[in-house]
């Protein structure tokens, strides 16, 4: 069985209104995953459900052989570890050392692992020098760390990112390209919803397209952006670069600068 | 030295509690018409010069304030925060913190600020329409402000501030929590208010956009000012890349294309500047 | 605010400080009068105006349970416990006394007048409309401001929190299950919305500012309401009747 499985999944609010329809897809341990859709593709909703935030209204989601109707996201969440949008939604201590030291300490390791987690979540997210800090007196980009650093240090097998590439700068973004990297260097599956697409191209293999509340496919970066039917149907606009490449008739996937020197180059 | 709109003379902030400042020496002056970028990494000062130039600081956020303000050559000290309302609008990052909540459904939201002006009945409201229209919210008119979705949202803050009209307009990080197509929406509004001839200081990350619209840009660096000029000065320095200054891909290719040997023109920032100079190249390589 | 819409009749149109003045009147009358079936009579009569509003069963409804339930409680209570000879029936080792019922009764229909004046108040009136009258009589427009945004906010919050309870469960907090369990949740629920909104309030403040909140000049109102002629007449009629009332009930005291 595969780590993560949703059987023709749906998810409806009480209201009546439909967000998620009919998705069927496998993750396998140590993969590291994008979804991207415009808002409303059901991106948020889809995630929530590894998790247990919500339990679908019909199909059936297994994380880990578990099938998620079955348990709370209490328990559920010693599998995977989500990563609210908004740090505001989760801090709650007043030092970001005590809030990294929770999630652990709720999962009952002893003091020693405590610590431990505490420490390499820190320097994962980059938060060692804010430890003795209170989370509220740092900007809300530093504070989005501090909740990614208190989700690793529960040292879940699955772990998912919603947006963490909102609002950072040049030195955010490679800490999170650093952080994904080492995840995958763990063995750690990781899921990052993300709308910014020059973000996708260069840290994902595997992508996931989202659209009108449907999972339309599962790509490759360059198999996405050279598929224009694909874009527009998800919304989505090809990276610069690309775009630049197509206008001066080069080939059509080239996704780096490095690439785009290098096919100039062969032609002029 | 050229006086203008609104002008900074070493300006030194340090907000309380904190060991250092947060705006160092800072001097520049702002011209009327004008649409200033402000980039810099996180914590560099760029709200903080906000909040300075909108008089937030010191009147609002105490700590020690030196240095000159000035606002039309009058030192802006003199005017109070709410005095300032129809010269100076103010929109921020978080949208839902810009809902007043004073007011239950979106148009009356928008008429609040000129309510407080004192504006007649028969002008508030077609004052407000007009707004609605240009911001694409008509349809919203009768919605709480608070369930708004937080794009909706913060084109119902552009359209509050509009509703007073400002002649300047400062803009801190407006889109950094919305997804592409809203923040596209907010672009709009903000290329039609340069249109419209508006002052404006922008703090944004998306730095195509700026590399479009602006017109001048200011690097800060640790509450320093390192470097300001015309957007084509400043965003074709690739120099500032080591800085952790997120620079236009343009700026970042014709750099690899002349590492690789091309002659490529200097101070291009735009796709289609780039795409110009390189079939100027392709051109000459085939006659 | 504004769920609900109001029927429009003679009384819902009437200025708020109109209906305020009745309200006034009635919680007069209520507290003033210590006989049983003047109790009742004064809650039959504010019925009878819940009715004539149109309103009577969301009036109802909202008194129930806002007052209902505590009334209840302490008819239970009392009719129990209130040191009492005149023994009604026993239950165990628990006797009923008729001055045990009779005195909870009073409590209760106190409680149902004075809560029934109040209530019906503000299910004929939005809160809308009775600040601005209050403004508009002189009240401060930050005192409006705080009563209108808080009222706002409530609902807002509560989103928020079950937001924040589902942040928290996904860090192994169990909110599901019995009531100890989810006593224990609460306290991390708690604090991120209290401190949220402590740092929303700065920007909010500074939202106000720019749009010239503190400015010191007369003010449009957009959405107003003015007081009509009968809006006079009737408040000076209720005025007229309450010192009526009084006097009345001064020399009524005064010979018997």
């Amino acid at each position: 069985m595969s780590l993560i499985e949703f059987n023709d999944v749906s998810f409806s609010y009480p209201n009546g209104f439909l967000a998620v329809d009919q998705v069927s897809f496998t993750i396998e341990s140590g993969e590291n995953v994008a979804i991207v859709g415009q808002n409303g593709a059901g991106k948020t909703t889809t995630v929530k459900m590894i998790n247990g935030l919500i339990k679908p209204t019909s199909g059936k989601v297994y994380v880990n052989g578990k099938d998620t109707a079955d348990y709370t996201t209490a328990t559920l969440s010693r599998e995977a570890g989500y990563v609210f949008q908004n740090p505001d939604d989760q801090i709650f201590h007043n030092t970001v050392r005590k809030e990294i030291e929770y999630g652990p300490r709720m999962l009952g390791f002893d003091e020693e692992k405590v610590q431990d987690l505490t420490q390499q979540a820190a320097h994962l997210a980059r938060v060692e020098d804010y430890l003795e800090e209170n989370p509220y007196n740092l900007p809300l980009s530093v504070r989005k760390f501090v909740t990614i650093a208190s989700v690793l240090a529960m040292d879940t097998e699955i772990l998912i990112f919603d947006e963490p590439t909102a609002g950072q700068d040049v030195a955010g973004l490679e800490t999170l390209q650093h952080l994904l990297q080492q995840l995958q260097a763990m063995g750690k599956t990781a899921i990052t919803i993300t709308h910014d697409m020059d973000f996708v191209k260069t840290n994902f293999k595997k992508i996931f397209v989202m659209a009108n509340k449907k999972l339309l496919r599962q790509v490759s970066p360059k198999a996405l952006f050279q598929d224009r039917q694909l874009l527009e149907q998800a919304m989505l606009t090809q990276p610069f670069i690309m775009q630049l490449a197509e206008e001066i008739g080069l080939e059509d996937d080239i996704l780096t600068i490095e690439d785009f020197v290098h096919a100039f180059s062969k032609n002029y | 030295m050229v006086m203008g709109l609104i002008d900074l003379k070493n300006v030194t902030y340090t907000y309380p509690l904190a060991d250092e400042p947060s705006i160092k020496d800072f001097t520049y002056s702002f011209e009327q018409g004008k649409f200033y970028a402000i980039l810099g990494a996180n914590e560099s000062g760029k709200t903080t010069l906000c909040n300075i130039i909108r008089g937030f600081i010191p009147d609002f956020f105490q700590g020690e304030l030196t240095g000159e303000v000035l606002f039309n050559q009058e030192p802006l000290s003199h005017y109070t925060l709410s005095e300032l309302a129809p010269y100076m609008g103010y929109v921020f990052q978080n949208p839902f913190n810009q809902i007043t909540g004073a007011r239950d459904n979106v148009f009356e939201e928008i008429a609040y600020g000129l309510e407080n002006l004192g504006v007649a009945k028969g002008d508030i409201e077609k004052q407000v329409k007009d707004i609605m229209e240009m911001t694409n919210i008509m349809s919203l008119a009768d919605k709480n402000p608070f369930e708004l979705s937080g794009g909706q949202q913060q084109r119902v803050a552009f359209a509050s501030i509009l509703a007073l009209s400002p002649d300047i307009f400062i803009i801190d990080e407006p889109t950094s929590q919305l997804d592409p197509q809203e923040s596209e929406r907010i672009f709009d509004i903000i290329h039609q208010l340069k249109n419209a001839g508006k002052t404006i200081i922008l703090v944004e990350h998306k730095i195509e956009l700026i590399s479009e619209y602006a017109d001048e840009v200011l690097v800060l660096e640790e509450g320093r000012l390192i470097c300001s000029g015309k957007k084509h000065d400043v965003l074709s320095d690739i120099s500032l890349k080591e800085r952790q200054i997120d620079l236009p891909e343009t700026t970042l290719l014709a750099d690899a294309l002349r590492k690789a040997g091309y002659n490529i023109p200097e101070k291009l920032i735009t796709k289609e500047e780039m795409k110009a100079a390189l079939m100027a190249h392709i051109k000459g390589v085939s006659q | 605010m504004g769920e609900i819409t109001l029927p429009k009749n003679r009384i819902t149109t009437l200025y708020p400080l109109t209906k305020c003045a009745f309200s006034l009147l009635i919680v007069l009358v209520a507290i003033t009068t210590f006989n049983i079936y003047g109790k009742l009579a004064i809650l039959a009569a504010i019925n009878l105006l819940a009715a004539l509003s149109g309103v009577w069963q969301l009036f109802n409804q909202r008194l129930f349970k806002s007052v209902g339930i505590l009334i209840v409680l302490i008819t239970l209570l009392q009719t129990f416990f209130y040191p009492g000879h005149d023994v009604l029936f026993a239950l165990g080792r628990f006797t009923a006394t008729r001055e045990g019922l009779t005195f909870a009764l009073k409590l209760g229909l106190n409680l149902a007048n004075i809560g029934g004046a109040i209530i019906w108040l503000f299910t004929v009136t939005t809160e809308k409309d009775f600040v601005l009258a209050l403004e508009k009589q002189g009240m401060s427009a930050k005192a409006s401001y705080v009563v209108l945004s808080t009222l706002q906010m409530v609902p807002v919050l509560k989103k928020q929190s079950q937001l924040i309870m589902k942040a928290q469960s996904a860090r192994g907090v169990e909110t599901e299950g019995n009531v100890f369990v989810r006593a224990k949740a609460f306290v991390p629920t708690l604090i991120p919305l209290v401190l949220s909104s402590i740092q929303g309030t700065e920007e909010r403040a500074l939202t106000l500012e720019a749009r010239g909140f503190s400015l010191d000049r007369p003010k449009t109102y957009y959405y107003d309401i003015h007081p009509e002629p009968r809006d006079k007449m009737l408040v000076t009629a209720t005025g007229i009747l309450a010192v009526a009332y009084v006097i009345g009930k001064v020399v009524y005291w005064l010979w018997v």
